[in-house]
């Protein structure tokens, strides 16, 4: 009952307002006297993807269907339609084809290699990044892997990914031939209602938090294949490219310390997982963990949100 | 686990939003949130559930319903750290309110001793330490060569630890006192003493008190009047123990107690423990023990 504290003020301030008797040492931070203002993160939220906010990888293995009584054959096809938009988008668009083997956690990850030179006019399928590797016959014009040009084309990629990515995050279609286009949207739509609405009750939490904290996802996917699924699946307003990790190389603890370098440990972080490796790194690093096992838990955690409970 | 329709949230969820708020320092939020809950009996014995009423307790000035919660129910011990805090802190300041002024390091001793931690929220080891492990591995490790550092060893040791020479000598000083006890304690346990009481061991801590404060620096004037009561108290005839003074040359301005397995020695004398005088004397104090 009227949970919600009013805008702007923080615990902080009403404690103090109160000056409780008998609080001489209380647990709440004691305000420094500033106000807390907008930009005073209190939360970020750490989300995982598959079968938490988009249901992708479930519906190959089967599982779905299996789990909520959905038809298996038409299941199965919708992921692999699905799929086979990842990866070409991926490969197309966001150069998986160079990247999947030296994939990054981050997408900063190699930006010091970057000299900034300007990519208007750069020709990415011909700067012999990636070609023939050791052992390329006479006039290969492949660079050394590893060495220092390839870091700097390395460097380009990504530098170049950024760029797509914050380009078209909410427009993904702009990406995609038209034909693609409607079949992207046909997919997402039968999806929605095979998952009974499962992405856009996420998408209630995730537009919640973004507009008071942050969301930051982490992902086993691989980085660039991760990116894809965020694109198409209308993710890119929520998630700024700089706040996806990709726990592949590293697994989920890894990051989430990553994270909380960047951020620090006056935040407080909340896990939202399905379980198994997202459980066990929130655990880790004594977070606080929301688990997501059905639709049920998926609206739980938007009312939570609203009732000013996390 | 039955919770009403209207209520939403799993156990599971509520444990999440405990330990965000508690997180997050939001106090008040958490109590209201603890407010809104059903009246489920599991719920409420949930351990997150009842961290968050300990906390919200504290934050509120309730100690009674702290001290309750903390010992309602036995929490996982990676929780007791955070608990022990609060009911360490609740007493202390209960003891500043009755005190009317803040407690310091000795009053704060005395709180803990008057209130131990419950078993709900501690395992019941003492690991609290002062020292550096590193350092007290030092210092334990001189200890059992030679419990009778020079004061040059004593400066030695304290550039090795990183403590002062004081808080060497003191180390030393309060390990040997302590071994001692234990050992008389076990005496008595054995039940050397056909009425469980050692009027030795007693008269001993009596003595005690006097000797034990003493710093290197304890003036010559004081340590004859030991020497001269002492004997008296430990020389029954019957025990057949040769008198100490033989062991002893004459009190020096540095005054420390030889261990004496089972009779003290109240004379303070001074040693520079020679290995071979060590010796000696380890062999002839066995002797007297047994």
């Amino acid at each position: 009952a009227g949970m919600a504290l009013p805008t702007g003020e923080s615990d902080q301030d009403e404690t103090n307002r109160k000056n409780p008797p008998g609080k001489a040492k209380g647990k709440a931070k004691k305000s420094d006297g500033s106000q807390s203002t907008d930009n005073d993160l209190e939360r970020i939220f750490l989300w995982d993807l598959d079968e938490t906010i988009i249901i992708f990888h479930s519906l190959l293995t089967g599982s779905f269907a299996q789990k909520f009584g959905k038809d298996p054959a038409t299941v199965l096809n919708l992921g692999l339609q699905m799929e086979e938009l990842i990866f070409e988008l991926a490969d197309t668009h966001l150069f998986f084809n160079d990247l999947e083997e030296c994939d990054q956690v981050h997408v900063d990850d190699v930006a010091s290699d970057d000299n900034g030179q300007d990519l208007s006019n750069y020709s990415f399928s011909s700067d012999g990044f990636s070609g023939p590797s050791a052992g390329g016959g006479p006039g290969s014009t492949s660079t050394v892997q590893g060495g220092v040009e390839w870091m700097r084309k390395l460097a380009f990629r990504y530098r170049r990914l950024k760029e797509i990515y914050n380009g078209f995050k909410g427009n993904v279609g702009g990406l995609l031939s038209p034909m693609k286009r409607d079949l992207l949207l046909r997919l997402r739509s039968e999806i929605e209602t095979i998952t009974d609405a499962w992405l856009s009750t996420a998408l209630k939490s995730l537009l919640l938090i973004q507009g008071r904290c942050m969301n930051v996802l982490v992902t086993t996917t691989q980085l660039v294949p991760a990116l894809a699924k965020v694109l198409l699946y209308g993710l890119g307003d929520v998630f700024p490219v700089e706040n996806i990790y990709s726990a592949t190389k590293i697994g989920k603890e890894s990051c989430f310390e990553r994270i909380i370098s960047r951020f620090g440990n006056k935040v407080t972080y909340v896990v939202i997982g399905d379980g198994r490796d997202e459980e066990f790194a929130a655990k880790q690093h004594n977070m606080p963990f929301w688990r997501i096992s059905s639709h049920g838990d998926l609206i739980s955690l938007h009312q939570a949100l609203e009732l000013d409970f996390l | 686990m039955s919770m009403p329709p209207t209520f939403g949230f799993t156990q599971e969820q509520v444990a999440c939003v405990c330990e965000v708020l508690q997180q997050g320092g939001s106090i008040e939020r958490l109590g209201r949130f603890l407010w809104s809950l059903p009246a489920c009996e599991h719920l409420h014995k949930n351990e997150s559930v009842l961290k968050a009423k300990a906390v919200v307790a504290f934050h509120r000035g309730n100690f009674r319903e702290l001290y309750k919660v903390l010992e309602s129910h036995q929490f996982s011990p990676n929780n007791h750290p955070k608990l022990q805090q609060l009911w360490l802190k609740a007493h202390y300041i209960e003891a500043e309110k009755l005190r009317g002024r803040p407690l310091g390091a000795v009053g704060k001793y005395r709180v803990r001793r008057k209130f131990p931690l419950p078993r709900t929220i501690w395992d019941g080891e003492e690991t609290s330490y002062c020292f550096r492990e590193k350092s007290r591995c030092v210092l334990k490790e001189w200890y059992t060569h030679n419990p009778y550092p020079s004061p040059r060893e004593k400066r030695e040791l304290a550039e090795a630890t990183g403590l002062t020479t004081t808080q060497v000598s003191n180390w030393f000083k309060n390990r040997r006192q302590r071994d001692r006890a234990a050992e008389a304690k076990e005496r008595e346990n054995d039940g050397a003493n056909p009425n469980g009481h050692n009027p030795l061991t007693s008269h001993v801590n009596e003595n005690k008190s006097l000797c034990e404060s003493s710093e290197d620096d304890k003036s010559p004037a004081a340590t004859p009047d030991h020497s001269s009561t002492s004997p008296a108290i430990l020389m029954p005839s019957s025990s057949g123990l040769p008198p100490l003074h033989s062991f002893a040359p004459p009190p020096g301005p540095s005054a420390s107690i030889i261990p004496v397995s089972g009779s003290d020695a109240q004379s303070h004398h001074h040693f520079s423990m020679h290995d071979g005088l060590l010796n000696i004397m380890t062999a002839s104090l066995v002797e007297l023990g047994s």
